[in-house]
């Protein structure tokens, strides 16, 4: 008889104690959900703002919640912008989540026209409520469907989205994943070092912190 | 389409998870952290977490429990449980400002919910969305229907009456940027009377964003029409989530049966672990401390502590063991729960004991090629009364099972054993090795100041393993001790005995694993101890019943019948610390060293527990009641010397271990006597005189 009912030992995602994840700090995000779900697949975090300690990191989260304009705003304020065009371009991993995926786009439309971090050409752009059951903002759980194995979403998928914008990558082979609903919308994107995911991994429970892991074990393949 | 979600809502009061009736009756349910990580272990689509609280401070200091929340704010109750949310959290109550939302999204929170705070300057939600976005703020709206069927906005807690339509209500906070509403129907409120699906269609129709409804689900299937007859996007409900075993997959099947395309979801995550992992270092350091604090000859004088209050119709004090709420006029929910109670007229019993048979006549073995039910006897009173009812009086053939604790009187092994005789039923009796319970005495006096761990919890598990190995989905227990003592619910409520309620309150949080590796004590020696996983429970649909919540439960003329009818033995010799000679024959440590321990802690006993049953059977006046207590409470019992022998310690260490665990809102010491308040004295003195 199975003594501890669903437990199962818990092996960390890689043993590489290399692989630590740089969290970054936007100032209004949900920064303790994204750190506790990383400790939960034990992985290493470290939470920072600084862009020097950005330079040295294997790899990074960009989390957040909250509108355009103000997260765009908090990263040049710390001068994180620049640092993490910089991480991408040294080839380092990026996992932007929610509205750290929007950011990763070149132009934003909520509340005003601002420009983004320009690392997934495309637009963040209003939902559209397509019927009458569907609301904005979209809140729940959505089905997805995967259009890359080489991405955070390898496979279809359940996930839990909040959020009334959506990025519309100009390249189609950016996107890794795709929501049915609202019309259509990118769920996740993936180019090069750069993974980004609309709903949130650390809410999503065991498929989410799957996204987690298998970015946690691309960190230890990019480190070694 | 976005998968509709099924929502628990927890509602905590003063740091407790509590049930609600009509926004106004508040039940102290238990500690919320193991329920939450309890959700989160069965995926749960959301959770939504309020605080009702009037005061922003709590007092969870149970140095008996596993749990120990840091802090006393609901803000430090939400750090301690958001690490194990890996699903999404909305929070709500008590937040005025931007700022507490930014507190609370800090500390783990994904959504906040105003209720209030909109009602006094609806810019709060402007400012709100503004700055964290729509989909962070949720507008609550708790709405009362009156009796000409007109709807208002109430705030404060339901009650302040605002004026405001809810309907207008919902299209303004929706246009000030709201990205959902949290819709509760105050009158259906702990009702179990169903949704008030009119309100739900008309928000829904009204407004563009999701719409989450709450208030009124009594059963499972009252969940769906909220989504499939209202429109909402989600369903939420509160007290239903709390009294069955395996109640939010239940309630998940119940939805998708019923056509709900919800994330079908699964029991159990790779990351979490039903049995908690303990951190071992802080296990064994609280462990070390509490025995170097033993070792100390004389402990140190504590200040006074505050006073305390009792019932004003029963002699419950307002610190116990039990989580009591108390009224206006003084009296605890113990003593409410007995009115409602009493109250239950004799139709309703009837219509009660219906719903048994019927749902015994279904799950009864057609074949014989099982028992039809488990009943757990420790051959008292109460064992021979559920015999009675289910084999005799409802014609079903129960498997009776017992956990040997190996702490019998002479009485009660005659009485255990005759059930199978008398009633002509087969018995199991389950026996753990003698040396475990040895030391799981031990350990449990050491661990959380009471050697009856091991019962309590083989009590609560044995019979269900034993249920779950034979194919058996139904459990009959007897009364609901909880119910019975402290009113923690309400008999609507049909509470039913399940992990949850077998972890917090029968293993105080402490399960079997975290004794591994104490004292020798190998995963092999606690096997017994560990509950059915919950897939089998889900397989089996196990439910855990208790006859006292569809028969009148009395015990004085229960055990009557039971000698008149049977010949039941009643104890030939009296306890120490109670006038009762028909309690417990099970355990001679129950109503002796594990009931001294309670004394210890809390400053009271079992003489009080049944004088507080006796008074309101009416059977006592409160004065006669306030003498026995004064009597019994303190007496320090003749079995501690058989319990010293058999675990081979001395009175001494017993002692000084037992005085670690005195509750220090009772308790203070004072030139090297301890001292509390005592019941109708104004002038405390200290036991050893009162002796």
């Amino acid at each position: 008889m199975e003594l501890r009912s669903g437990a199962k030992d818990r092996a960390p995602a890689t043993d590489d104690v290399r692989a630590v994840v740089t969290v970054i700090d936007m100032g209004l995000s949900n920064l303790g959900s994204v750190v506790h779900a990383l400790r939960r697949i034990c992985v290493s975090t470290e939470v920072t703002r600084d862009p020097d300690v950005l330079c040295g990191a294997a790899a990074a989260v960009l989390p957040g919640v909250g509108a355009f304009g103000d997260g765009m705003a908090s990263l040049k304020e710390a001068g994180l912008d620049d640092a993490l065009r910089n991480h991408v371009a040294a080839g380092k991993p990026l996992l932007g989540i929610c509205l750290g995926m929007q950011l990763l786009a070149d132009v934003g439309t909520e509340h005003g026209v601002f420009g983004g971090l320009g690392l997934i050409p495309g637009r963040v752009v209003r939902l559209d409520a397509t019927t009458r059951a569907e609301r904005v903002p979209n809140i729940g759980w959505c089905d997805t469907a995967s259009t890359t194995t080489d991405g955070p979403v390898p496979r279809d998928g359940c996930f839990y989205f909040v959020h009334s914008y959506h990025l519309v990558p100009d390249d189609p082979r950016d996107v890794a994943a795709t929501v049915a609903d609202f019309g259509g919308f990118c769920a996740a994107v993936a180019a090069g070092p750069v993974w980004g995911v609309q709903f949130h991994p650390e809410k999503s429970q065991d498929e989410g912190l799957a996204v987690l892991e298998a970015f946690a074990r691309r960190t230890a393949m990019t480190a070694a | 389409m976005t998968r509709p979600r099924l929502v628990p809502v927890l509602l905590l009061k003063q740091g407790l998870l509590v049930r609600s009736q009509w926004f106004s009756v508040h039940q102290v349910i238990g500690n919320p952290v193991a329920t939450i990580e309890r959700f989160s272990h069965w995926n749960v689509d959301e959770l939504i977490l309020l605080d009702i609280g009037t005061d922003d401070h709590h007092d969870l200091r149970r140095d008996d429990l596993e749990v120990q929340l840091e802090g006393t704010t609901g803000v430090d109750v939400l750090r301690t449980v958001a690490p194990a949310c890996l699903m999404p959290l909305t929070v709500g109550g008590r937040i005025r400002t931007i700022d507490d939302i930014a507190v609370r999204l800090a500390a783990g929170a994904d959504k906040c919910v105003l209720t209030t705070a909109p009602v006094d300057d609806p810019d709060i939600i402007t400012h709100a969305a503004r700055r964290f976005g729509s989909q962070c703020v949720v507008a609550g709206i708790d709405v009362h229907r009156d009796a000409n069927g007109r709807l208002e906005v109430r705030s404060r807690g339901g009650a302040h009456p605002t004026g405001l339509d809810p309907v207008e209500w919902a299209i303004e906070l929706a246009r000030r940027g709201a990205g959902e509403v949290f819709l509760t129907s105050i009158d259906r409120d702990g009702t179990g009377a169903g949704y008030d699906l009119d309100l739900i269609r008309r928000v829904v129709a009204a407004v563009d964003i999701p719409v989450v409804a709450c208030g009124g689900v009594g059963t499972y299937a009252d969940l769906a029409p909220g989504i499939t007859e209202a429109g909402a996007a989600a369903v939420a409900a509160a007290n239903i989530f709390h009294f069955f075993e395996l109640s939010y997959p239940a309630a998940k099947r119940e939805c998708l049966r019923a056509g709900v395309p919800m994330r079908k979801g699964s029991l159990g995550s790779r990351f979490l672990t039903r049995e908690p992992d303990y951190d071992l270092a802080r296990r064994d350091f609280r462990i070390a401390e509490r025995t170097a604090l033993a070792r100390r000859e004389q402990p140190r004088d504590t200040p006074p502590a505050p006073p305390i209050h009792w019932c004003s119709r029963c002699v419950y004090p307002s610190l116990s063991a039990v989580a009591l709420e108390f009224d206006t006029e003084g009296v605890c929910s113990g003593c409410r729960a007995a009115d409602a109670k009493a109250a239950i007229s004799v139709s309703e019993w009837a219509r009660r004991r219906e719903l048994l048979a019927d749902h015994l006549e279904r799950h009864r073995s057609r074949d014989g090629s099982r028992h039809d039910c488990v009943i757990p006897v420790s051959g008292g009173k109460d064992s021979w009364y559920q015999a009675h009812v289910i084999s005799k009086e409802l014609g079903l053939n129960p498997l009776l099972v017992t956990y040997n604790g190996n702490n019998w009187t002479p009485v009660g092994w005659r009485n255990v054993h005759r059930m199978k005789e008398v009633f002509g039923l087969d018995h199991v009796m389950v026996s753990p090795s003698v040396r475990t319970l040895q030391r799981l005495n031990r350990l449990g006096l050491t661990v959380m100041g009471d050697m009856n761990w091991h019962a309590h919890v083989g009590i609560t598990t044995v019979p269900v393993r034993v249920a779950a190995e034979n194919g058996i989905g139904t459990v009959i227990w007897g009364e609901h001790g909880y119910l019975d003592l402290g009113g923690q619910f309400s008999f609507d409520d049909f509470p039913e005995m399940s992990y949850r309620d077998r972890f917090e309150h029968f293993a105080r949080g402490f399960e079997w694993n975290y004794f591994v590796g104490l004292d020798g004590l190998q995963p092999r020696d606690l096997a017994l101890y560990a509950y059915p996983t919950d897939e089998r429970l889900l397989e089996l649909d196990m439910r855990g019943l208790y006859l006292g919540n569809f028969v009148h439960w009395e015990a004085n003329a229960h055990t009557q019948m039971v000698i008149d009818e049977y010949g039941f033995e009643t104890s030939d010799e009296p306890f120490d610390r109670t006038y009762r000679t028909m309690s417990n024959l099970d355990d001679m440590h129950e109503n002796g060293v594990h009931d001294w321990l309670k004394f210890v802690k809390f400053g009271y006993g079992r003489g009080t527990d049944h004088v507080c049953k006796d008074i309101r059977a009416g059977l006592l006046t409160r004065d006669e009641g306030i003498s026995l207590v004064r009597q019994y409470d303190h007496v320090k019992p003749r079995d501690l010397k058989r319990w010293l022998d058999y675990t081979g310690m001395d009175e001494a260490t017993f002692d000084r271990i037992a005085d670690t665990f005195r509750d220090p809102r009772v308790w203070w010491r004072e030139n090297g006597e301890w001292l509390r308040h005592h019941i109708e004295d104004a002038a405390p003195s200290a036991f050893e005189k009162a002796a």
